[in-house]
């Protein structure tokens, strides 16, 4: 039978629904993780280390134990006996890592020592009893400090702060370069910062009575109860999957944390809550993005074809090789973004210094890589005397050449980058823009004009299926039981939404609930623009399957073949003969009634489980070395007029217009959020966030949000946003994963008007964030009259 | 750098014991209702709140003031109650996000954050409404400008800001229409 949702004509798909979700958050009605309180809970705090890099000769921990309210303190040591290290992503048998420092200190602010006591409260402040003695070592807050031979090891074991050293060439890099009417080379610098969301991580545990070890955590992974499993060395775990996410973006992976608090709840028999305090979270929670050093060569003609790249990166991992190495490889799903660039080269290094982790935030690494690629194609435009937007449309994928295989070998699935091109130059009233900044200039203003494009895959770990259930129940409504939670993502109103396509039934009647770790449902986490693709996707193969048993049925009860039976909403009935319908309410009924009123050998009731196994594209192709595919490819376009104060170098965007295309939209609310967010993110990453390390000490100077400045408000600008519909083939929708592209395209797009404003002065912009500061010592330089002020790509 | 060795602070003080709490007992109103409370005097408001009292919907971001998560108004005045002491509190009329609705029936200002989806992860919103609220009572034809200032003290990091705007430009709008018709 046909679905009701092929022919690309939908009643629900692809028009604003309310989200359900927002009906509880506006009452203060989200649960958080804070917000679980169980019986006779206790709490944790954490005694941090004063020093960067050190060896830990001891941890004296007496005076905190007899503190008021404390019930037990943990130390590294302790752990050791408790559980497995925290599993890292590359084999590394010599980087040891645990949740407490063990014999070694790796960076400011990691946790020595886990106070447990009946209150937080009572718990800081033993925290502070807490005492350890060290031998200080040379803090590595540079990678490429890191890297030379003379470095102090900070795993000393290993033979090496390098723990990844990679490098692919796919196409004929070599003879690009060789034959090139020109060859550059710029250097770019992408300094840390991340989805800090303004709810901290925050985990629970407990033994329940019949012994199952139950979390609970503000975890965006639910598959981390396999690996709960494995690290606390017992089968029975149980992770709940039903608490409301305070944001993520990616950076809500506290892995550690979960294991301190299971450790604390075996030891204790009571249930441990810990929720990071700002200044835990900042420092030692694992939840930075990348932190990147570049070196970009391109190979081009004079008329501005780019024929290849050559990209080298030093990624400055932190302290233990956490998620860090999956945000250097990711890119290479994109590799030449959405250019028809023939060749390229990408490798270099992951390097071990005294930092907090890396998690893979909001795009996983590929934000960088679109900003350097996008700065290059300026460069590239700017040293030959070329247009950047001509630059731009010269080098495009065309929309006739999908599906397009890259270098390396992932293939877009669909795209259409100078139709959106041309939208957003024609909404942003480019050739006014260029008018005004005429003006501009001639009054001694310093006005830019930049634009930037940016590729968005979806769908990350596709290879690992997805799974939904669904059940009609006894009086006709749905159930829907999913394997995660959601971190604002409105994975209800999606499921609910498509079930509503598909089944046709009312919002009211459909319940979305959230599993757990023992709830039989496979589940992966959204990750990767992960969740229209997988979820969408499972969700609507399971309704089919909850269709064809209730056509079966109905044409049981109604004694004709199931070729008769048609549907219409939630009808089912003889075609032709619209007297003869049952609806679902009543075939529910029969299903979970007498036996023989139902079919032989149909299974009482109406349950189905689905496990979609992602895409052809992504399960049955081998890529060449290092290659990464996803399943789509979604596309932005940014236009941003920015204005820089000749005198303070305050910098202020004046316009920012956005052409945002992920094929079919399922909701506009709800894709437009990730858009406007995205830009927020963008503008935070481009212009204020930083988590910088003092170079001397190695201490952490931003660990509060009076010196980690993100956007408010006044900062981020009201953004012009345009849809672009290219759809997908690989979606039953025609959708795209998306909530990642604005935020990856908006430090490029921010950084070219920034340059383009400064152009009089021949400055050069290959760093972010750009601050005023950063501008007054380029202009500084510019003024001196040599040649450094383009040059740097550093500090 | 030189190596050197090092104690941390506390291990060069002498044994400092902690001491054990002492409690007020305050009374306040919140969203209408008497409530007593023990605290110790360190007991920040939001705290107090949270887990003394009955009203988890007010949210700790920062806990030093930046934020916004856990703006509630005290006796008709915005406050980070992050900033402030319970004891501080006592006697004082206090407004929490929950007591915003009545019944099932939303603000003018909750309606519009649903229907412009004024939110992403939901956290941050408590403090948004409460902002936009008390901006309105005292300001109920609020210009763009002063808007964007009054949010300009509440963080969210998912949806930058354009449709919580859109929600607060809505809200002002319906009333400046219903101003005409009155």
């Amino acid at each position: 039978m046909t679905s009701p949702a092929e022919g690309g004509r939908y009643k629900f798909i692809g028009k604003p629904m309310p989200v359900i979700e927002d009906r509880r958050f506006v009452r203060g009605g989200g649960r958080y993780i804070n917000d679980l309180s169980l019986p006779a809970m206790l709490h944790m705090a954490m005694a941090p280390a004063p020093v960067a890099h050190a060896v830990l000769q001891s941890v004296d921990v007496s005076q905190a134990l007899s503190a008021p309210g404390v019930v037990t303190v943990i130390t590294g040591a302790d752990l050791v006996q408790m559980m497995e290290p925290v599993p890292q992503e590359l084999a590394l048998p010599h980087v040891v890592w645990y949740p407490l420092a063990v014999d070694k200190i790796r960076y400011a602010g990691e946790w020595v020592a886990a106070v447990v006591a009946t209150s937080r409260a009572a718990a800081e402040d033993a925290a502070e009893l807490v005492t350890m003695e060290f031998e200080e070592l040379e803090p590595l807050v540079d990678p490429r400090r890191a890297m030379q031979p003379d470095a102090p090891l900070l795993h000393e074991a290993e033979s090496s702060n390098v723990v990844w050293n990679e490098r692919w060439t796919w196409g004929e890099v070599d003879r690009e370069f060789a034959q090139a009417d020109h060859t550059f080379e710029y250097r770019f610098r992408w300094n840390r910062h991340s989805g800090v969301p303004l709810e901290t991580f925050g985990c629970v545990a407990q033994v329940d009575p019949t012994g199952i070890l139950e979390l609970w955590a503000s975890h965006q992974n639910p598959d981390i109860q396999q690996e709960v499993i494995k690290v606390m060395r017992t089968p029975k775990v149980k992770v709940h999957m039903d608490i409301d996410i305070g944001g993520s973006y990616g950076s809500k992976r506290g892995r550690k944390q979960m294991y301190l608090v299971a450790a604390a709840a075996i030891r204790t028999r009571r249930p441990v809550k810990f929720i990071e305090d700002r200044i835990e979270n900042m420092q030692a929670g694992d939840g930075h993005g990348p932190d990147r050093y570049y070196t970009v060569k391109v190979a081009a003609t004079s008329a501005g074809d780019i024929r290849a790249l050559d990209i080298d990166v030093i990624e400055d991992l932190g302290a233990y090789c956490g998620r860090g190495p999956r945000q250097i490889t990711k890119p290479t799903s994109a590799i030449v973004g959405p250019y028809r660039i023939p060749a390229a080269r990408y490798g270099g290094y992951g390097v071990l210094t005294c930092k907090t982790n890396q998690v893979p935030f909001r795009g996983a690494g590929q934000s960088p890589h679109n900003f350097i690629l996008e700065r290059t194609i300026d460069q590239v435009a700017r040293d030959l005397g070329l247009d950047r937007v001509d630059v731009r449309l010269r080098n495009y994928i065309q929309p006739e050449q999908f599906p397009y295989e890259i270098p390396g070998g992932a293939i877009y699935d669909s795209g259409n980058y100078p139709g959106a091109t041309e939208i957003g130059l024609k909404q942003a009233r480019f050739e006014d823009l260029l008018v005004e900044q005429a003006q501009a200039r001639a009054a001694g203003r310093l006005f830019g004009i930049g634009t930037a494009g940016g590729l968005d895959p979806g769908g990350a770990a596709a290879e690992h299926g997805e799974g939904v259930r669904i059940e009609i129940d006894a009086t006709g409504h749905a159930v829907a039981t999913i394997g995660f939670q959601s971190a604002g993502q409105a994975h209800e109103s999606m499921v609910t939404q498509i079930i509503r396509e598909e089944l046709g039934i009312d919002i009211a009647d459909i319940t979305v609930q959230r599993g757990h770790g023992l709830a039989g449902i496979y589940a992966g986490a959204p990750t990767g623009n992960r969740m229209t693709q997988m979820l969408g996707t499972t969700v609507y193969q399971c309704s089919a399957k909850v269709r064809r048993r209730l056509t079966e049925l109905a044409a049981f009860t109604l004694e004709v073949g199931e070729g008769q039976i048609e549907v219409e909403g939630t009808s089912y009935r003889v075609t032709g003969e619209p007297g003869r319908a049952l609806s679902i309410r009543q075939l529910a009924k029969i299903a979970y009634g007498p036996r023989l009123k139902c079919p032989p050998g149909m299974e009482p009731g109406i349950v189905e489980q689905n496990v979609y196994a992602g895409p052809d594209i992504v399960t049955k192709r081998k890529l060449k070395t290092g290659a990464k595919q996803f399943p789509t490819y979604s596309f932005d376009f940014h236009v941003v007029a920015a204005e820089v104060d000749p005198a303070t170098f305050e910098i202020k965007l004046t316009k920012y217009v956005v052409v945002h295309d992920c094929g079919t939209v399922i909701n506009p609310l709800v894709v437009d959020g990730f858009t406007y967010g995205g830009v927020g993110h963008g503008v935070g990453g481009a212009l204020f966030e930083n988590f910088a390390y003092d170079p001397d000490s190695g201490q952490l100077l931003a660990s509060t949000f009076m010196d980690y400045l993100m956007p408010t408000a006044h900062e981020v600008p009201r953004v012009e946003l345009h849809e672009q519909v290219t759809p997908s083939p690989l979606h039953p929708y025609g959708a795209k994963g998306t909530a990642e592209g604005a935020y990856m395209t908006t430090p490029a797009a921010i950084a070219s008007a920034i340059e383009d404003a400064l152009a009089p002065h021949g400055i050069r912009i290959t760093e972010v964030p750009i601050t005023p500061q950063m501008i007054f010592d380029k202009m500084m330089v510019a003024a001196s009259g040599t040649d450094g002020a383009g040059k740097d790509g550093d500090e | 750098m030189q190596q050197s060795t090092g104690k941390s602070e506390a291990a060069s003080q002498k044994k400092v014991p902690v001491a054990e709490p002492t409690f007020i007992t305050i009374s306040l109103t919140v969203n209408g209702a008497a409530y007593a409370a023990r605290v110790e005097p360190r007991r920040t408001l939001l705290d107090c709140l949270r887990d003394d009292l009955v009203f988890p919907g007010t949210h700790a971001g920062c806990e030093h003031g930046v934020c916004g998560c856990c703006n509630v108004i005290v006796d008709g005045a915005l406050i980070r109650s992050c900033l402030m002491l319970a004891v501080m509190a006592d006697g004082s009329s206090v407004e929490t996000i929950e007591g915003q609705a009545d019944g099932d029936e939303l603000t003018p200002v909750q309606e519009a954050f649903c229907a412009k989806h004024a939110m992403q992860c939901g956290y941050c919103t408590p403090g948004m409404i409460m902002t936009l609220e008390d901006l309105l009572r005292r300001n109920p034809r609020p210009s763009e400008e002063e808007l964007v200032d009054a949010l300009s003290g509440n963080l969210c990091r998912c949806t930058g800001y354009e449709q919580i705007l859109q929600a607060a430009e809505s809200v002002v709008a319906a009333g400046e229409k219903e101003a005409e018709t009155a």
